[in-house]
């Protein structure tokens, strides 16, 4: 069923011309139809209404037309085929028709016997369409004997026509009746016609079941052939309740006669088709206000004959201001609830959207929340909402809201755009078309404030990442910074220093070995200028663990600092960022704080570290004061974490910090 | 003495066994490494192990290891530990030993002192850095013990640094002996060093005191800088 469907998108671009060449036999099909439809014109112009002079020769072409076009995209589709040959039966049954009303050629009643009952197989074998429509094939397993039951009851009401006197008195036997009638055989016809009766009935409600069981694309092909009967219903009735005799009503079925073939190519070679929903909701709009108006006119021209007494040109002129007045506001009451009754789902999508996006300029909803809400309106919890950041690239090149191939899992993808930019793609299993492309265009703006807040969130998390990584190398060239002072340079000054020793020893009392005592102790100097530098770069009580660091620390200030610490192993750089804090919060309380006593907190919360420095000083430090206070701030913000400062003036200084601790 | 010593530079090994032996000290081994420290200590049965902190082949806690090794199969044998900075983790379970030393290694320049304190750890005391001290101190959870200090208690303790006894101290402070003598008992206990071995608890008392009053001026303390 799917290999029948086309493999649109490519597809709709394809130049016909190209193909006529290489199918001759169809397109010879629709000339001959073509020719037979023009030729019955002069030979039935004058001999029967003009309307049906027009009519069936236009029904036939447009048959014929419709069978071609399905023809040249779908050559197997079977209704492609039955279309053709419909259209062809028609032209020929024109034709034949035209010529048997001219008596006195030749066989012309043999040719009045042909269209006689050709035109009932014809018109029979509408009910063989419908069933088939639109992938050609029956709805399922259940209906697989409704196509050959139509033909066969096409055949049998064809057949009955042909050889009994049901039509005898019809206008097609200009002498009467029948001349290959075989009597007793009426009864065939009427067997014929009620067979035929029951399989239009059949498949008008296969259609329906094969409605009730489609989805995406094949829903749509379906909606379209309601629509042509929600037309049918309009037009029909109002060609029943007697205006036969009026030219309008009989252009109007000229008209109509057409659209059923070209609706059927329509949906079978549209794929997607968006529009349907419109299409039918508007017909309905416009016929009930056209009722509507009728109405109104006829009730205000009644009023006005009633009060001015009849007939005068005022009460026209009166009825139809009336109407006209009443065409706008009634128009858009009729459009909107006929939107609620047949476009719920798109009411009401739309509806949430709008509701959704004052939320968002309100601040009551976060853009995030977008795509629960686009699963939640469209009804497609599978729905993905993939923002496209500037720096990535499309992955379809479209205009407007631009259709994507389906895969395996029925999914499509749709690409949003705005101005030229592609915003997002939503990848879905509800059809394209209604009510996903309002409610998409409907939600782009906040499509776009989504996508910049990713966009945003996305760069943000870069640059974090980046200086997390800066502080890292930071921290890991520190480590082996002061390593190398250890290891190399403070060795390689003690070794010296000792051999200098040696050489004092052996030189005893000579003055030499005096000099040598200032060089020794220079040497002593340097080593420890050396430490007090690598302690500077890497404090060796870092790698002792954070709780050890800080009681180093506190027992180093110069005024009493109570450490209370419990945080248990730590990742090196929380540490080392939290010592610093410590350090530099000390320093500052020394500094500035003229405080008493220091309180150093550090503690696990939540997985973070929080660290507190408060001192009970004179208050009032502020942040931008210190270029140390600002260092600190970057240290712990590299790390993801928070620095708050607390300083009322009079009433001492908390310095609190939290670092997560994810390594 | 009898000296065995552990280090891995082979310049400043070279130099340790001069220093020992240029003022009459026997270095029955010097080895690279850790490893052969153990066989060479039972086999020489020195009065000294001095050895470096950081060794081959991971050179983290080689040293610390090997120096609880000796001690705890030669509790008689004294342990000098060198180090370049000091490493509280190593040396938390160690200092309470008697016989045990832990210097940085600048240390050695100073000659006269460091085989003083390499003497006293061989006869059985305590040669403790004052920041080994410190550190030590504050990983037992005693923060800031001299703060605690009462201020007479203070001058007393500043004096036992300078290596008084209790009568030169009653002495210098015009109180009497009795005074000093609870002043000392108190600070010590204050200090939370009540429980440790006399002579020892003095000497840490003393270097509590000297890592307080070494501080530099408050402008640069406390703290490492940070561009």
């Amino acid at each position: 069923m799917l290999a029948l469907l086309p493999p649109a998108p490519a597809t709709r671009d394809d130049h016909p011309v190209a193909d006529l060449c290489l199918r001759p036999r169809p397109v010879a099909l629709l000339v001959a139809t073509c020719v037979a439809a023009v030729a019955s014109a002069p030979l039935s112009a004058g001999r029967e209404p003009v309307i049906d002079t027009a009519l069936y020769p236009l029904n036939a072409v447009a048959l014929g037309g419709a069978g071609l076009l399905i023809r040249l995209r779908l050559p197997r589709h079977r209704v492609g085929l039955l279309l053709a040959g419909l259209g062809f039966v028609a032209a020929f049954v024109e034709l034949a028709e035209g010529y048997g009303y001219h008596d006195s050629w030749p066989a012309a009643l043999t040719a009045q016997w042909v269209a006689s009952w050709a035109g009932l197989l014809g018109a029979a074998t509408t009910a063989t369409v419908l069933a088939l429509f639109p992938d050609g094939h029956a709805p399922g397993r259940r209906w697989r004997w409704l196509p050959p039951f139509t033909v066969g009851a096409s055949a049998t009401v064809a057949l009955g026509a042909a050889l009994s006197h049901a039509n005898d008195g019809s206008y097609t036997f200009t002498r009467g009746g029948n001349p290959y009638a075989i009597d007793g055989l009426d009864v065939l016809y009427t067997v014929g016609e009620g067979a035929f009766a029951v399989s239009l009935v059949l498949a008008v409600a296969s259609l329906v079941a094969r409605f009730r069981r489609s989805d995406g694309a094949r829903r749509q092909q379906l909606k379209l052939i309601f629509w042509f009967a929600c037309v049918l219903a309009v037009v029909g009735p109002a060609a029943a309740l007697g205006f036969n005799g009026s030219v309008v009503v009989q252009v109007a079925i000229a008209l109509l006669v057409p659209l059923l073939p070209v609706a059927i190519c329509v949906a079978i070679l549209r794929y997607r088709l968006y529009d349907v929903d419109v299409l039918i909701a508007r017909t309905i709009s416009y016929a009930a206000l056209t009722v509507l108006l009728a109405i109104a006119w006829g009730a205000t021209a009644l009023l006005l004959g009633g009060l001015l007494g009849g007939g005068s040109a005022w009460v026209t002129a009166g009825a139809t201001i009336a109407a006209a007045a009443a065409v706008l506001p009634l128009r858009r009451r009729v459009q909107d609830a006929v939107d609620r009754a047949f476009r719920r789902a798109r009411h009401h999508a739309l509806a949430q959207v709008d509701r959704y996006l004052e939320d968002l300029r309100a601040g009551r909803a976060a853009a995030g929340e977008l795509e629960g809400l686009l699963r939640d309106v469209l009804r497609d919890p599978g729905l993905q909402l993939r923002l496209l950041l500037p720096e990535e690239s499309p992955p379809t090149v479209a205009a407007g809201i631009a259709a994507g191939a389906t895969d395996s899992a029925g999914r499509s993808r749709t690409l949003v755009e705005r101005s030229g930019v592609a915003l997002a793609e939503v990848t879905h299993t509800v059809p394209d078309g209604e009510p996903l492309a309002d409610v998409l265009s409907r939600a782009g703006l906040a499509i776009e404030i989504a996508r910049l807040q990713a966009a945003v969130r996305h760069q943000l998390a870069e640059v974090e990442a980046s200086r997390a990584r800066i502080v890292a190398a930071t921290h890991e060239e520190r480590r082996r910074l002061g390593r190398d002072l250890h290891d190399g340079a403070q060795q390689r000054l003690v070794s010296a220093g000792l051999a200098l020793r040696h050489v004092q020893h052996r030189l005893g009392d000579q003055p030499a070995a005096r000099d040598l005592e200032t060089v020794v102790a220079e040497i002593g100097g340097a080593i420890r200028d050396l430490r007090e530098l690598a302690n500077g770069i890497r404090p060796a009580p870092l790698d002792d663990g954070l709780e050890l660091a800080l009681r180093e620390l506190a027992g180093r200030a110069p005024l009493p600092v109570r450490v209370q610490a419990a945080c248990g192993p730590l990742p090196d750089a929380v540490v080392a960022a939290a010592y610093f804090v410590a350090a530099e919060a000390l320093t500052n309380v020394v500094k500035h704080a003229a405080a008493s006593a220091v309180e150093l907190r550090a503690s696990r919360e939540e997985g973070d570290l929080v660290l507190s420095v408060r001192d009970d000083g004179i208050g009032g430090a502020r942040p931008a004061a210190g270029s140390g206070l600002r260092g600190l701030a970057d240290r712990v913000g590299a790390l993801g974490g928070r620095l708050r400062l607390d300083s009322p003036a009079g009433a001492g200084t908390t310095l609190t910090v939290r670092l997560p601790c994810v390594s | 003495m009898r000296v065995v010593i552990a280090e891995d530079q082979v310049l400043l090994r070279e130099g340790l066994v001069r220093l020992f032996e240029d003022r009459g000290h026997t270095v029955v081994a010097a080895l690279g490494d850790a490893t052969a420290l153990l066989a060479a200590v039972a086999e020489q049965v020195p009065d000294l192990v001095v050895l470096d902190i950081r060794m081959p082949p991971t050179f983290t806690d080689e040293g610390a290891r090997a120096a609880r090794a000796v001690k705890d199969a030669h509790p008689g044998v004294g342990v000098l530990v060198l180090s370049q900075h000091v490493e509280a983790r190593y040396a938390v379970g160690l200092v309470t030993l008697g016989g045990f030393g832990y210097l940085l290694k600048d240390r050695v320049l100073d000659v006269g002192e460091f085989l003083a304190a390499a003497g006293r750890v061989a006869g059985g005391g305590s040669a403790l850095d004052p920041h080994v001290v410190g550190t030590l101190l504050a990983a037992q959870g005693t923060t800031d013990p001299v703060a605690a200090l009462s201020a007479r208690e203070r001058d007393v303790l500043a004096l036992m640094a300078e290596g008084l006894t209790n009568t030169a101290i009653a002495r210098r402070l015009v109180v009497s002996e009795r005074t000093v003598e609870g002043h000392v008992r108190h600070l010590l206990i204050k200090l939370g060093l009540a429980e440790v071995e006399d002579g020892h608890r003095r000497v840490l008392a003393v270097l509590a005191h000297l890592r307080h009053s070494a501080l530099p001026a408050p402008s640069t303390q406390p703290g490492p800088s940070w561009p």
